[in-house]
């Protein structure tokens, strides 16, 4: 009876109605420009890659390679490919981090040229043009490495293994074997690991989806030559926490890891102005939060706060004070008076505290609210003049302190130092929030 | 073009290729819509959240792992700003005045079978918005309790008790009916 009714359940999504033309003409229009939007970025990249590959030319080192064919990597980055005789190995510019990943590729073919031009210019290191021209007897191996982060939380962890890693390891993946050349399919293999402080992915592709032994044991011969060096430990915010009382103010600037919302990384800002219910008195003391991931908690309650990556108010508050507005309003006692995340790194990357580039202005009583999309991580600059000296105090997620606070400005950007957003709070009950153009309210 | 898989195509339009950007945008943007409108059951929300889902997942085929399949990751883009728009309507509208056009679908000529389809939606359309977005979502959208639960931001077990309560609730309304 049930699995009748769920029969019936199933086939009745064959009742949805389709879009309508002008519906669908708009959609493309957008769907067109937002591509199109992202084209100078791309341009951005390959010139990046073009000024690497003359910088390397002219001898400039730059603390990470596009590697030569047939040759070492030069000045590793503790993550990459010693090519074995006959190989040809390509390796990231930048070191790994918990955000980005570090890509080393070895091939037993010459790199198609294409990919040698471009270096790893695509995040996923996959060297598409050598891979549709790869021979049966060719072979490629795409290694990329994360420093293990919060993120790993998400996901299963990675099995600790160690150097050398074994390719009869590794586990037939299909995904790319039917969709990079699928006239011709790959074989193609995965593994998995966590060494030396780094969740490394590694993927074999195969000339033929049948690889014979000899084609797996040079294979072998090359993952042998792998190199993960130890990752260094990073001070988290709260560990670096334990510092004097500030005398009245603090200025923090941090890296935060972002949240996937539907699949996109974005963050989320809110701020409003505050409302007084008396000469000296607040009801809503003006305030600034930026957050990212999804809210889930009680109605009012501290609880919503946790995806918070910053939060600033300004003024004195009572027991009754609130901040933020419908069912987010919490009591100032509560939540108290600014907050970072703990998990965020503490950094030295300057973040201007500045509008610049950004739209928007004074906020309403009631609220404004916006999205942007991020990338996985952000820089977060926090800086307030407090009634007194403090220091934060960790509470949960966040690093807090309750000490009422004068004037407060927060600035999120990313780490190329494209402003996203910008706050600022006053004792007056002024509050103004400019986000980028990107941005849409919520 | 239009024969290639998605992984080229994605990694055409990344280069700026258009027309690539196109292809992927008719293979994928009817599912898109239907996702919306599956979730929110009015014409102009599925219209805008399926837009904008659209336009962020175009916009951010930079950062979209292409290891993984892009349907399901648009789908979930468009099933997110879905529930967005809907809580947003809910609010100006006023809790408790909704207003499920799912019934006002119009029956066309029909065999049997169609109409039992259009009996199980209209019961559907007829359901709780909380109960009728945990079937839909996972009914006709596919999407595990677990998802659901990160979706809606609640417990897994409240999913899979709205979930239970709902097909009892259909189950009685369809009986009703003698369409099960």
């Amino acid at each position: 009876m049930s699995s009748e009714l769920e029969r019936l359940l199933r086939d009745a999504r064959k009742t949805l109605p389709e879009p309508d033309a002008a519906s669908t003409d708009r959609a493309r229009e957008r769907a067109l420009v937002a591509v199109r939007r992202r084209r100078p970025r791309l341009r951005l990249a390959v010139l990046a890659g073009a000024a690497l590959v003359v910088a390397l030319g002219l001898g400039v080192g730059l603390g990470s390679l596009i590697a030569q064919s047939g040759s070492a990597a030069r000045g590793p980055i503790g993550f990459g490919f010693l090519p074995e005789p006959g190989w040809f190995a390509l390796q990231s510019a930048v070191p790994a981090n918990s955000d980005q990943p570090a890509v080393a590729v070895a091939a037993s073919v010459p790199f198609a040229p294409d990919d040698d031009n471009r270096g790893l210019a695509d995040p996923s290191g996959l060297p598409y043009s050598t891979l549709l021209r790869l021979p049966p007897d060719g072979i490629v191996i795409v290694a990329s490495a994360l420093v293990r982060g919060e993120e790993q939380r998400y996901g299963a962890p990675y099995p600790e293994h160690e150097l050398p890693l074994r390719v009869r390891d590794s586990v037939p993946f299909i995904q790319y074997g039917t969709q990079v050349r699928p006239e011709q399919p790959l074989g193609q293999y995965q593994l998995r690991s966590a060494i030396n402080g780094y969740d490394v992915d590694l993927t074999f592709y195969f000339g033929t989806p049948r690889p014979s032994s000899a084609l797996l044991a040079e294979a072998q011969g090359q993952l042998d030559r792998l190199v993960v060096r130890s990752s260094r430990p990073r001070r988290s915010a709260a560990s670096s926490e334990a510092s004097a009382p500030s005398a009245g103010a603090i200025d923090r600037t941090l890296l935060c890891a972002t949240a996937p919302r539907g699949g996109v990384y974005e963050i989320e800002a809110r701020a409003h102005r505050g409302i007084r219910e008396g000469p000296s008195r607040w009801k809503q003391l003006p305030f600034a939060v930026v957050g990212s991931g999804g809210t889930a908690g009680r109605a009012n309650s501290p609880a919503l706060f946790d995806n918070s990556l910053a939060w600033i108010s300004a003024g004195r508050a009572t027991a009754t004070t609130t901040v933020d507005t419908e069912f987010m309003a919490v009591p100032v006692s509560a939540l108290g008076t600014l907050a970072v995340k703990a998990g965020c790194r503490t950094t030295k990357t300057p973040v201007p505290l500045t509008p610049t580039g950004l739209e928007g202005g004074a906020t309403s009583p009631f609220g404004d609210e916006l999205d942007c999309s991020s990338p996985r991580r952000v820089l977060v600059r926090v800086r307030a003049v407090l009634g007194a000296p403090t220091s934060l105090r960790k509470r949960g997620t966040l690093l807090k302190t309750t000490i009422p606070v004068k004037e407060a400005r927060l600035a999120v950007r990313t780490q190329n130092g494209k402003p996203l957003v910008y706050a600022e709070v006053f004792e007056s009950g002024k509050a103004r929030l400019f986000t980028a153009p990107g941005c849409v309210p919520d | 073009m239009r024969r290639r898989p998605d992984t080229e195509l994605i990694l055409l339009a990344r280069k700026g290729s258009t027309e690539a950007a196109e292809v992927l945008f008719d293979r994928y943007w009817t599912y898109a819509w239907r996702a919306a409108y599956a979730v929110t059951t009015d014409s102009a929300l599925a219209d805008d959240a399926a837009q904008e889902a659209i336009e962020k997942a175009f916009g951010a085929l930079d950062r979209f792992d292409e290891t993984r399949p892009f349907g399901p990751w648009l789908k979930r883009i468009a099933v997110n700003r879905a529930i967005d728009h809907l809580r947003r309507a809910s609010r100006q509208a006023g809790l408790g005045e909704e207003t499920a056009t799912l019934h006002a679908w119009s029956v066309g000529e029909a065999a049997d079978d169609d109409l039992r389809q259009w009996a199980v939606a209209d019961a559907v359309a007829a359901l709780a918005s909380s109960r009728r977005t945990v079937i839909v979502l996972h009914y006709w959208l596919d999407l595990p309790v677990e998802e659901i639960a990160g979706i809606l931001g609640l417990p897994v077990g409240t999913v899979a008790s709205r979930l239970s309560r709902a097909l009892a609730e259909l189950r009685t309304a369809l009986e009703e009916e003698h369409v099960v």
